[in-house]
């Protein structure tokens, strides 16, 4: 069956500053429903600008991001580092992105308390952020870009520093997300990571990806 | 020692990363400012024109009118020979003059026979410390006359009859123009030579040098310690001395020292050229500032230590500065702080050792005055057993947490473990029973779908989500607690902002100053001083009080009353009144003259009360017997005048234009920028800088942030205005009425003036600490930035006073466009709306 396209990057190319090398060049890429793509590569290769140009925060020089519009309003872009504030709780910082994401008010706190208790952080749903340790950060870091079912979830390096039960039920919830249609773009360094939950990794080299086919559903 | 030179150049980084460059460089900037500005300028009060209306054109007259032509506060005596009207008063009203005296025709001929019109002073109510002046000089002189009108003509009726022949009459005014003039002429003699003139020069000086010194003391020892919060959360001395370091402490105050001793040497070069003072009496105020040095210090690391959080600390700090500069360093006027609070404050104990050393004292007097400086220390001490006592019991109570908590585990563990050793599959506490390594889901749960109560809805495997994205504007106010509780801190953030509201609310309700302040020191016991002191004490704009030496010495070295009256032993019996009194004014006192005029005439008519029997006797050339004496007193009290001798009206003119004049708005516009912009900056946090850019990939996320903020800053800057405006616009409402025009001018410009500023301090504090400085840097330059755009937008001088100013200058200064805004030229604020939309 014909997947549904989510988004097509055609001869993506971006540099940083003029005159300078490019830090991606003739890259294309298309993500369909309900896929994850890995993609890895060496430090500096290039894979979270990549993510922050499908996200709209990095302006790229050269080719085109395709996708309809629906399909962007329902984008949530994770970056490595944790975008959240530790002096709010748990649920006070997912209630903080749903209000940015437009959420109305009496489905915040469902919603919330819902995604904590799905990611085993119920019982601390009302303690601050810099009282949880670093796996506990990740994982309300990940529900923070779930409180709007995204169509397209842009992941980069979401278990860093995650403890073994974090790992998991990041990957759980992912693989759920994964069966509601939502496609992925993951970036990893974790052994097995991408194995574990891509459907297709990719290898972005000097700027250009090579393909690595993992598994079909 | 080992590691402390590291710990000094950590202390030195630390220092220059958090904005503590930009507090040593203030001060250099201030005073060629000041330097630039107040050239050739005296700072004094400006003289002020006066007009007399002389219709009587008498020489008694044209005396009183060279009188008024000597007085220095006088540049000019306008004299008309007619009388100028209503319109015509008016008219000089406007065009600058202060009071206008009309003496009508035979004024000084009929006022003895209790017959024709009454003097005339008119003056300008928009010039009330001139009027008030103006005023004291002119009734001074008028009670003498009063006085000598009485015991005249008391003397004469009593010694030749009711009816006085011809050649009587003209004796009666001749004698009593003599004594009159004389009276007049040589009234202020009573005052001894050695007594001290007020130096408002050298006051407002005294006033910007103890200002400068608190600022700079108390902003070094301030960034000394701004890492201390993150210094103890990590650990970080407890881990410098396991390696074997020493002098974690010492390395901070010894840099503060090398910071802060330069400029400080330099404060002290330009002070002793000022007031021109030698070396010797640079040492005491040099040691005195290093004990204030010291003490801040002090107290701001263990303030920052018991806050344990860096932005509430600086925060809490940077308020109970800009509380101290507000109501006690007279830059924004007097304030009506209590007066323990105002004497303990380090800008007023700055100001009474300068004023001690600029009036000889010595080395220990110096000492006692600075005693209130120990009290930081003292505070400083409490801070610390605070803190202590508090840590300890916060471990401790840790600790039983931690026990309870292992007992419970314990508990669990025996026999409860499962036997194959699966991850989580055994745990009765039901938090890891579903997570199996083998990878299988739970059964039980699909992502949202066998929800019953219908709260997860929107999450269907069909993927048919509602879409709930609103627009942009419906949401802000529901961002508003967020955003409120992250900038300022949640509970103690707020608890801060109601208290500075608070403190901010008793300051707005000042009032000018009624009544001229004086203290008297009685060393004469006898019963003219006695009947002076009652005089003094029932003149309406003087507020008097009988004290000792030591106390009136305090009072003038802290500049709170105008000046303190020594009535000398032997002032009683003393019919001549040559320096019988001893007047020493505060050094920024404005009215001098006026207090010295009342005393002068008071004392001058209680000389010719005791004097009339002699004069009695000089009439007749010989001794007086009891009867004659008693008829001449009994005929004293029939002469008192029934009718006044003036009569004063008040017509609205031009304002006063003083040099040195706080305007009230000033305080707005500062309080303003120092509030918000020290929020603002918390905006470059790294922490924001993550959130915004995340936000910014969201539909419309950039703009909810941006109008969360924005709205917050919005309802913060109506909660002071309301504070320090409210009370003023509703008086005014009062007396306008609710016209349109009124209601557009005193209440709907003010507060889209004040709205547009608070737009644009969003946008400039979140641009400097986003993009050009970082957030700590640019929070340290709240308050001194804060003063800088004070300075130039004219809140603490009025510009138009100097003429050496080009006109621009105040547009440079966003406080000065505020305060344009609020007085009526909104487009400089337009101007800084759209500045602030392009900096977003």
């Amino acid at each position: 069956m014909m997947k549904e396209s989510l988004c097509e990057i055609n001869n993506l190319g971006l540099r940083y500053h003029r005159g300078e090398s490019a830090i991606l060049q003739g890259l294309s890429l298309s993500l369909f429903k309900g896929e994850i793509v890995g993609i890895r590569g060496e430090n500096g290769a290039g894979k979270s600008s990549l993510l922050k140009a499908i996200a709209g925060l990095l302006p790229y020089q050269e080719g085109e991001i395709r996708m309809p519009k629906e399909v962007r309003k329902g984008l949530s872009y994770l970056p490595q580092d944790l975008s959240l504030y530790d002096s709010l709780t748990a649920l006070e910082n997912l209630i903080f992105y749903g209000k940015i994401q437009g959420i109305p008010g009496r489905l915040l706190k469902t919603r919330g308390n819902w995604l904590l208790e799905e990611l085993g952080l119920s019982q601390k749903s009302r303690e601050k952020l810099s009282a949880l340790s670093g796996g506990m950060k990740r994982r309300v870091h990940l529900a923070s870009a779930l409180m709007l079912r995204p169509s397209i979830l842009l992941l980069d390096e979401p278990t860093v520093g995650c403890d073994e039960e974090s790992y998991y039920r990041i990957r759980d919830l992912l693989l759920k997300m994964k069966k509601q249609g939502t496609g992925m773009l993951l970036i990893s360094h974790g052994r097995g990571e991408l194995e574990d939950l891509a459907d297709r990794i990719l290898t972005l080299e000097q700027g250009k990806l090579r393909e690595k086919c993992i598994s079909s559903d | 020692m080992k590691g402390f030179f590291a710990a000094i150049w950590k202390d030195g980084r630390l220092f220059l990363r958090k904005g503590g460059l930009f507090i040593l460089l203030f001060p250099l900037l201030l005073f060629p400012l000041f330097a630039f500005f107040f050239q050739g300028q005296s700072g004094q009060m400006q003289a002020f024109p006066v007009m007399v209306i002389d219709e009587d054109q008498t020489i008694m007259s044209k005396t009183l009118i060279r009188e008024m032509e000597k007085v220095e506060l006088f540049s000019t005596v306008i004299k008309e020979e007619g009388e100028i009207g209503q319109e015509g008063r008016e008219k000089a009203f406007q065009e600058g003059v202060v009071g206008i005296l009309r003496i009508p025709k035979d004024f000084f001929y009929t006022a003895y026979r209790f017959e024709g019109e009454p003097v005339d002073l008119s003056l300008n109510a928009n010039r009330p410390t001139e009027s008030l002046l103006f005023q004291s000089i002119f009734t001074s002189i008028m009670e003498i006359m009063e006085k000598e009108q009485e015991i005249s003509k008391g003397v004469f009726h009593a010694l030749y009859g009711e009816s006085l022949s011809k050649q009587e009459e003209e004796s009666l005014y001749e004698h009593a123009s003599e004594r009159l003039l004389t009276a007049v002429l040589k009234r202020q003699l009573v005052f001894d030579e050695e007594g001290q003139s007020s130096q408002v020069e050298k006051a407002l000086s005294l006033r910007i040098f103890s200002f400068i010194f608190f600022f700079l003391l108390a902003f070094c020892a301030l960034s000394s310690v701004f890492s201390v919060p993150e210094e103890e959360k990590k650990g970080i001395p407890q881990r410098f001395a396991l390696l074997g370091g020493r002098g974690f402490f010492l390395s901070k105050l010894l840099f503060l020292f090398l910071s802060a001793l330069p400029l400080l040497l330099l404060c002290l070069f330009a002070l002793q050229k000022s007031l021109d003072l030698s070396l010797e009496q640079l040492i005491p105020i040099a040691f005195i500032l290093c004990v204030e040095l010291l003490s801040f210090f002090f107290f701001f690391y263990q303030l920052f230590r018991i806050m344990g959080e860096e932005s509430t600390a600086k925060l809490l700090s940077f308020s109970l500065l800009f509380l101290g500069i507000l109501y006690t360093g007279k830059l924004f006027g007097e304030s009506n702080a209590p007066e323990l609070v105002k004497r303990l404050s380090p800008i007023t104990v700055n100001r009474m050792v300068l004023e001690g050393v600029r009036r000889g004292l010595s080395f220990s007097t110096l000492l006692s005055t600075a005693l209130p400086l120990l009290l930081w220390d003292a505070l400083a001490l409490a801070l610390g057993i605070l803190s202590g006592i508090y840590f300890k019991l916060k471990t401790f109570f840790k600790q039983k947490a931690f026990s309870r908590k292992l007992r419970r585990e314990s508990k669990r563990q025996d026999g409860q473990h499962g036997q194959d050793g699966q991850y989580g599959q055994d745990r009765p506490d039901e938090q890891y029973g579903q997570y199996r390594p083998s990878g299988q889901d739970r059964q039980d749960e699909q992502y949202g779908q066998d929800r019953q109560d219908g709260q997860y809805r929107q999450y269907r495997p069909d993927g048919q989500d509602k879409s709930y994205e609103k627009s942009a504007l419906s949401f802000p106010c529901s961002l508003l607690s967020l955003r409120f509780s992250l900038l300022l801190g949640g509970g103690r953030g707020f608890l801060l902002l109601v208290l500075f509201l608070l403190s901010l609310f008793a300051y707005s309700r000042v009032g000018g100053k009624e009544k001229l302040s004086l203290m008297l020191i009685r060393e004469d016991q006898g019963a003219w001083s006695e009947e002076l002191i009652q005089e003094l004490q029932q003149e309406k704009g003087l507020q008097v009080e009988v004290v000792e030496n030591r106390e009136a010495e305090k009072a003038l070295l802290e500049g709170s009353v105008e000046g303190v009256l020594w009535i000398k032993e032997g002032f009683t019996g003393d019919t001549e009144g040559r320096g019988s009194l001893h007047y020493e004014s505060s050094a920024d006192s404005l009215a001098e003259m006026g207090i010295r005029e009342i005393v002068a005439a008071l004392s001058s008519t209680l000389r010719m009360e005791k004097g009339a029997l002699a004069y009695g006797e000089s009439l007749l050339g010989r001794s007086l017997n009891e009867t004659e004496k008693e008829a001449i007193e009994e005929s004293i009290v029939k002469s008192k005048r029934t009718e006044p001798l003036y009569q004063i009206q008040e017509l609205k003119g031009e304002k006063g234009r003083s040099l040195f004049q706080p305007k009230r708005e000033a305080v707005l516009g500062f309080v303003l920028y120092f509030f918000l912009f020290s929020l603002g900056t918390a905006l470059g946090r790294e922490e924001e800088k993550r959130v915004f850019q995340r936000s910014r990939t969201y539909p419309a996320g950039r703009i909810r942030y941006h109008l969360s903020g924005i709205l917050l800053f919005g309802l913060l800057s109506l909660g002071f205005f309301l504070v320090l405006e409210g009370k003023t616009i509703l008086g005014i409402e009062k007396e306008g009425g609710l016209r349109l025009a009124v209601l557009y001018k005193n209440l709907l410009l003010p507060l889209l003036c004040t709205l547009g500023f608070s737009f644009f301090l969003y946008s400039f504090a979140r641009r400097l600490s986003y993009s050009v400085f970082g957030a700590e840097m640019a929070g340290g330059l709240s308050l001194s930035l804060g003063l800088l755009f004070s300075f130039l937008g004219g809140s603490f001088v009025d510009f138009s006073s100097l003429s050496n100013i080009p006109s621009f200058i105040p547009y440079l200064s966003p406080i000065g466009i505020y305060q344009m805004g609020i007085e009526g030229q909104p487009l400089p604020i337009g101007m800084l709306v759209i500045l602030g939309i392009l900096l977003l």
